[in-house]
């Protein structure tokens, strides 16, 4: 009998500890050759809020814009970094005021090693997340940190200082916790984790917060038989969490009327004058948005790789082979879903296929919603934080289709060095030219 | 022949495939990875970069030209993009010259290529002496082109910006129309011989683009480069070793060598692919 030898749990750790090195060590690289303030989209605009700690001693304050910020943009950008939760910038800003100097340069290089430092929280949290689904394919944990460590637009999230990069080590974390939790049928060290994710979840972008609806999926589902426990279990991660986030939304509450404060800033961008009207309110049906934007497949390429302010993506051969990737994987998921309703076995895996299904493109959802009705902005960044559920869906996806033992996981380790390899020639032949021209 | 002598024989032969087929993969590796590492270093220094998507233009006068300023010593190869559409039995003699004045041919050097056939993708590589052009100095490239019939046309990859704010687009030696820049690329010889030539064309773009963002020290960049490069080799190492164990039980010393010079060699063509020898000009200027 085939006996894979990546079973041996040492050899499997091994593996991914090395990858993740790698990966920390590249993300710092290209770190350091990213402009100050121009490594990646608002890396300025966000750094701007740090100072602002920096020079007050206390949390950024939002002001409002001034007139005509908006006006004559294609993009409404309808975003205030002062009143959208990242409490990561509160560590920064600290570092900042006890070694930081009065070059923008060096501080904002400080800045960015916190996003690095994030990079293998995530992988590592991704990892033990993808072994728990997948154990009896061991090389599949290994893939899924190798994708993560080379798709060059989930690096470049985590080398420019933005409030990408803790939205999803947040959500990675919660995911893995709600993972976790149901494995274990919620014994009280899972609940208290899941609250403590969900908590640090709670206190960083809202691109992060479809945790929230799948938490409370998972929990139905797992107790609709067990009312009170269902209260219980609630309440306790409900407690947790709030205990660990509500201050900032009760700030503000406080300050700005408005404990979310979408629609403050909502207000605020109309009152500064001429910002463009979002399509839906102008009209525009979402068919036409989405051909006016090429929405689909901007959000798919940028999903990849859009490196700096200008998006640079990859050459057409790669996203080719990505959509056939994603087409067989998205083929393999129907037949596995289909199969397993068939033969009426929805146990644990086929629920947690389900909220990682519903994560991910609820989150793309969400992401088209808001930017037809609200900014316009689109990136394929934004689905990042339910990056790890792609991840399984795409695995499930492949699995269904082919069996990964014997020769088939021999090629998958063998693909492995080529998406690094693949990573340096983008680091090479795109990114260097860019910065350096 | 008994059963199990015949099971031998087929287990004898397989055998023998496979070890005929490791060591065919090993020499198809050690060949291609040989030809990569034949081909002369030559280090970047300027590009445009990808989001600037060029145009093309026609030559019609029959010369064309860019003057260039390089900000470093020893440039040793400039690359340019051409099209060609070329019908049956004709061809399109290009001569390019590079010098130091627009109007005089002293001191001069030049090469000559001819294209006898349509492609989009034209990319002319011209190397040359590192010694020729000196930093800040301003050269001239000039390439004169001329068509063996009306009906076949040549065309240059140029940008209708001022991308290139250290000189111009030239038609018949002439500034006809000001910021336009010929798309090309200038690559420096490396200072070292190779072996460290390669780990100098791999590292110095880096060290340069951490300058500019007012990175960390340059011995730290070279430091982590070293240390990721090295890792890499560790990982493609453990990778083969396991990917062998799973391919063959009996020759596994052949599969890990097999393995590792395949991954080697594929890794080689996805990094450095475009500085094969394959469908590239090579045009010597002398």
């Amino acid at each position: 009998m085939y006996r894979s030898p990546l079973t041996d749990i040492t050899t499997q750790k091994r593996l991914a500890l090395a990858l993740i090195v790698v990966a920390t060590l590249n993300a710092l690289l290209w770190s350091f050759v990213g402009r100050p303030g121009s490594g990646g989209p608002d890396e300025d605009a966000h750094f701007r809020t740090v100072n602002t700690m920096v020079r007050t001693g206390a949390l950024a304050e939002f002001k409002g814009y001034p007139p005509g910020r908006f006006s004559g943009l294609a993009i409404r950008a309808q975003v205030a970094h002062e009143i959208t939760p990242n409490a990561l910038a509160i560590p920064v800003a600290i570092t900042i005021a006890v070694i930081g100097s009065n070059d923008y340069a060096f501080n904002i290089h400080v800045a960015r090693l916190f996003m690095v430092a994030l990079y293998p929280v995530t992988l590592w949290f991704s990892f033990l997340t993808l072994r728990r689904l997948f154990p009896d394919t061991p090389v599949a944990p290994i893939l899924g940190v190798t994708v993560m460590s080379t798709v060059p637009m989930f690096v470049m999230v985590h080398t420019y200082y933005t409030n990408d990069a803790p939205a999803i080590a947040s959500s990675t974390i919660a995911t893995y916790a709600i993972v976790r939790a149901v494995q274990s049928g919620f014994p009280v060290r899972d609940i208290i984790l899941l609250g403590v994710s969900l908590g640090i979840v709670g206190l960083h972008k809202y691109t992060g917060f479809l945790v929230f609806p799948a938490t409370a999926f998972v929990l139905t589902w797992h107790f609709i038989r067990q009312p009170k426990r269902l209260v219980q279990v609630a309440t306790t991660i409900l407690l947790t969490a709030a205990t660990i986030a509500s201050w900032w939304y009760f700030r503000n509450w406080i300050l700005y009327g408005d404990p979310i404060g979408v629609a403050f800033t909502q207000v605020a961008v109309d009152a500064s004058g001429g910002a463009p009207v979002p399509p839906r309110s102008r009209g525009q049906s979402p068919t036409e948005f989405v051909e006016d934007t090429n929405w689909i497949a901007e959000n798919f390429a940028t999903f990849w790789a859009g490196h700096g302010q200008h998006r640079i993506k990859l050459p057409s051969a790669a996203y080719l082979a990505l959509s056939s990737l994603m087409a067989a994987a998205t083929l393999g998921l129907i037949v596995g879903v289909v199969r397993q309703i068939r033969s009426r076995r929805l146990g644990i895996n086929f629920l947690i296929l389900a909220v990682m299904a519903a994560m991910h493109l609820g989150l793309w959802t969400v992401s088209f919603w808001s930017s037809y009705t609200v900014d316009v902005a689109l990136h394929g960044r934004y689905v990042f934080p339910t990056f790890l559920p792609f991840l399984v869906l795409i695995i499930t996806g492949l699995s269904s289709i082919t069996d990964w033992r014997g020769r088939f996981e021999a090629v998958v380790l063998m693909i492995l060095p080529l998406m690094l390899a693949a990573n340096s020639a983008y680091f090479i032949h795109s990114i260097l030219p860019d910065v350096n021209y | 022949m008994s059963t199990i002598d015949m099971e031998a024989l087929c287990r004898l032969i397989r055998c023998h495939i496979q070890r005929l087929a490791f060591a065919s993969c090993s020499l198809t590796s050690v060949v291609w990875l040989a030809i990569i590492a034949a081909q002369p270093v030559h280090i970047p220094v300027h590009d445009f970069p990808e989001i600037y998507r060029p145009s093309y233009t026609q030559v019609l006068s029959g010369v064309k030209g860019q003057t260039i300023t390089p900000r470093v010593d020893g440039i040793s190869r400039i690359d340019i993009w051409a099209r060609t559409d070329i019908k049956a039995g004709d061809h399109v003699t290009v001569r390019f010259d590079l010098k130091r004045d627009i109007l005089s041919d002293n001191d001069m050097i030049a090469g000559t290529i001819i294209f006898d056939r349509s492609s989009q993708h034209w990319q002319v590589r011209l190397a040359f002496d590192p010694a020729y052009i000196s930093r800040d100095e301003v050269v001239y490239l000039r390439m004169e082109s001329v068509l063996s019939s009306p009906d076949s046309s040549l065309h240059y990859a140029y940008f209708g910006g001022d991308l290139y704010p250290h000189g111009e687009l030239l038609e018949l030696d002439r500034l006809e129309t000001p910021d336009q820049d010929l798309r090309f690329k200038l690559y420096r010889a490396p200072q070292f011989p190779k072996p460290i030539a390669w780990l100098e064309a791999a590292i110095v773009p880096a060290l340069l683009a951490a300058e500019k963002a007012k990175g960390p020290p340059a011995w730290i960049v070279a430091t982590l480069m070293v240390a990721i490069g090295s890792l890499g080799c560790l990982f493609v190492l453990s990778i083969s070793i396991l990917a062998a164990r799973i391919f063959t039980i009996r020759h596994r010393n052949e599969a890990t060598v097999a393995l590792l010079l395949a991954i080697a060699a594929t890794a080689v063509a996805v990094v450095a692919g475009p500085e094969a020898p394959i469908g590239k000009l090579w045009v010597p200027l002398s």
